[in-house]
């Protein structure tokens, strides 16, 4: 291998990953632990969370549903060059 | 419950696992569960999550086998075997569904330049191994980050240690080619 090989390998390493520990996880799977308090607190957390972010959703698609009835619902403006400037929105 | 010694043998903890005892696969889990990750998230493109989810697979595909295992003091290059071919079913399953991905959306608007920079290479580096076909990035996976001898590669991926040496220069010369331009 020559040099170049080697510094090619060498750039390789600025790619680092991450990794967890996963033997609780396992153990579990294998029968070995039941799952402790602490992952059921934090499951119960993360449905809270989920169920407050169903909610906001809901929030949001009315707002949306809202705010297209009162673009739809406007009267027509025509906008085109050299037409009269009635009825036209000036922009501040 | 038997103490384990952090000197024990993989083939010794093997045996007691064979019989049941969860302590001794947990110890197993515990020697063995970061190569496997970080070769199973590079094998995937750095997901983690998923990385982490093949590493589990395989030590439970190792419990499940747990009688049948011959003590032969080779359980890494089983593990790492193992964990190629689940690697395989998972890039099969996700190129199929068509996924996309998100993981490469960092956020780096408030990063210094040179972190950028590194961010970017490593990127680069990323996206080079991952264009490589999946035998070609095993090898250059095993051995530039896990630092596993040609023997010790032919033995995890079951092929000639001769094929591995062939696949490594292939994939070092693809690489190169492809990572010129950070030079």
């Amino acid at each position: 291998m020559n040099n170049e090989d080697n510094r090619t390998i060498e750039a390789l390493a600025v790619w680092g990953v991450e990794t967890a520990d996963v033997s609780a996880r396992v153990m579990s799977a294998i029968g070995a632990s039941a799952p402790s308090h602490e992952l059921l607190v934090e499951l119960r957390a993360l449905r809270q969370e989920m169920q407050e972010i169903r909610q906001s959703n809901s929030l949001l698609q009315d707002e949306i549903a809202r705010l297209r009835h009162e673009l739809i619902g406007r009267a027509v403006t025509r906008i085109a060059p050299y037409a009269p400037t009635e009825g036209l929105i000036r922009l501040a | 419950m038997k103490t384990i010694s952090l000197e024990e043998s993989d083939d010794s903890l093997m045996i007691r696992a064979a019989s049941g005892d969860t302590a001794a696969f947990d110890a197993i889990v515990h020697r063995h569960q970061h190569r496997v990750q970080r070769f199973a998230v590079r094998m995937l493109g750095g997901k983690s999550a998923r990385g982490a989810d093949v590493a589990v697979g395989a030590f439970l595909r190792l419990w499940e086998v747990r009688a049948a295992y011959r003590p032969c003091g080779k359980l890494s290059a089983w593990l790492i075997r193992t964990t190629y071919r689940l690697c395989l079913d998972t890039l099969g399953a996700t190129q199929s569904a068509g996924q996309v991905d998100l993981s490469a959306l960092n956020d780096s608007a408030e990063a210094p330049p040179i972190l950028i920079e590194r961010t970017a290479l490593a990127s680069a580096v990323r996206d080079a191994v991952m264009e490589l076909p999946e035998p070609l990035r095993a090898v250059i996976i095993l051995s530039a980050y896990e630092g596993m001898t040609y023997q010790q590669i032919s033995e995890a991926l079951d092929i000639p240690a001769g094929t591995v040496a062939s696949r490594k220069n292939h994939a070092t010369a693809v690489l190169r080619r492809r990572l010129a331009a950070w030079e």
